[in-house]
């Protein structure tokens, strides 16, 4: 399992995204974060909140922890996984995609991710909120 | 050679446990897994997706020709987690296929991997194609 983290400003995608943020109708793979719709849970997604993180719980039946790759970019999760079923004498490979929002507050820096029972668990930390602080004008 | 076939399907309540009529979505659910089936000239091979689901926590059995899998996946997180949007508190998995009289029962054997349980079918000899010499 693989984790690619972008922390760089500038991504040849980010327009894309823009574009896939504002028009859903053109993106079957993004699932919103912000507007969680009722058939989530049929979509095998469930998203919690604890007091230092977000976790989220996605299924991923069949698919093994080295044939998975996940990408957060630009306030993106994407989830590519490769899953092969082997029938009789013969292999097939079905080819996954998933993409969701993230959470506003989440760092891109401290994510962990675990698979077990083709379930995948990804614990995203939680920014530091900046406490204000008093300038003493001299 | 093998072939893509699907068993016979038993239709399979899908009920909604929530205690009381109401708009609020149901903590229990009960549903039909996705499956896939292919043979070949020795066995049947069904594939099950029971994604979360622990291995003492499926049960399998076979009567009158049909096979039954039960199954269930309760929600792992913890209490003090607050969820963001309603999810069942547990899930109930329910398959009935009917297989007919090829298969051998004493002989069906079980494996669940990654969230998949992959059920193999010996079929009897009677079943299985023969070649007939041509004299």
């Amino acid at each position: 399992m693989k984790i690619i983290r972008y922390s760089h400003s500038y991504s040849p995608f980010s327009d894309l995204n823009y574009l896939l943020a504002g028009r859903r109708v053109f993106s079957p793979l993004l699932d919103s974060f912000n507007h969680p719709s009722p058939s989530a849970h049929n979509r095998g997604v469930e998203w919690y909140e604890s007091d230092d993180s977000f976790v989220a719980f996605i299924d991923l039946p069949g698919v093994k922890k080295n044939d998975l790759t996940i990408e957060v970019n630009e306030g993106l999760l994407h989830l590519r996984a490769k899953k092969y079923r082997v029938q009789g004498e013969s292999q097939n490979v079905e080819k996954l995609e998933r993409a969701f929002y993230l959470p506003e507050g989440v760092d891109p820096e401290a994510i962990s991710a675990r698979l077990k029972d083709g379930i995948l668990e990804l614990s995203f930390g939680k920014v530091k909120e900046a406490k204000p602080y008093r300038i003493e004008i001299q | 050679m093998n072939k893509q076939n699907n068993f016979h399907c038993l239709s399979v309540d899908h009920t909604h446990k929530s205690g009381s009529v109401s708009t609020r979505k149901p903590d229990v659910v009960t549903i039909r897994p996705n499956y896939t089936s292919h043979y070949d000239e020795e066995t049947w091979e069904v594939a099950v997706t029971l994604a979360g689901v622990k291995k003492d926590h499926v049960r399998v059995s076979i009567e009158n020709e049909i096979l039954n899998i039960e199954a269930s996946r309760t929600n792992s997180a913890p209490k003090d987690w607050k969820p963001l949007g309603h999810y069942p508190r547990e899930i109930f998995y329910r398959l009935k296929l009917d297989v007919g009289p090829e298969v051998t029962p004493e002989k069906i054997s079980a494996v669940q991997n990654d969230g998949i349980l992959i059920l193999r079918l010996p079929l009897r000899e009677t079943a299985k194609p023969k070649l007939i010499p041509v004299r």
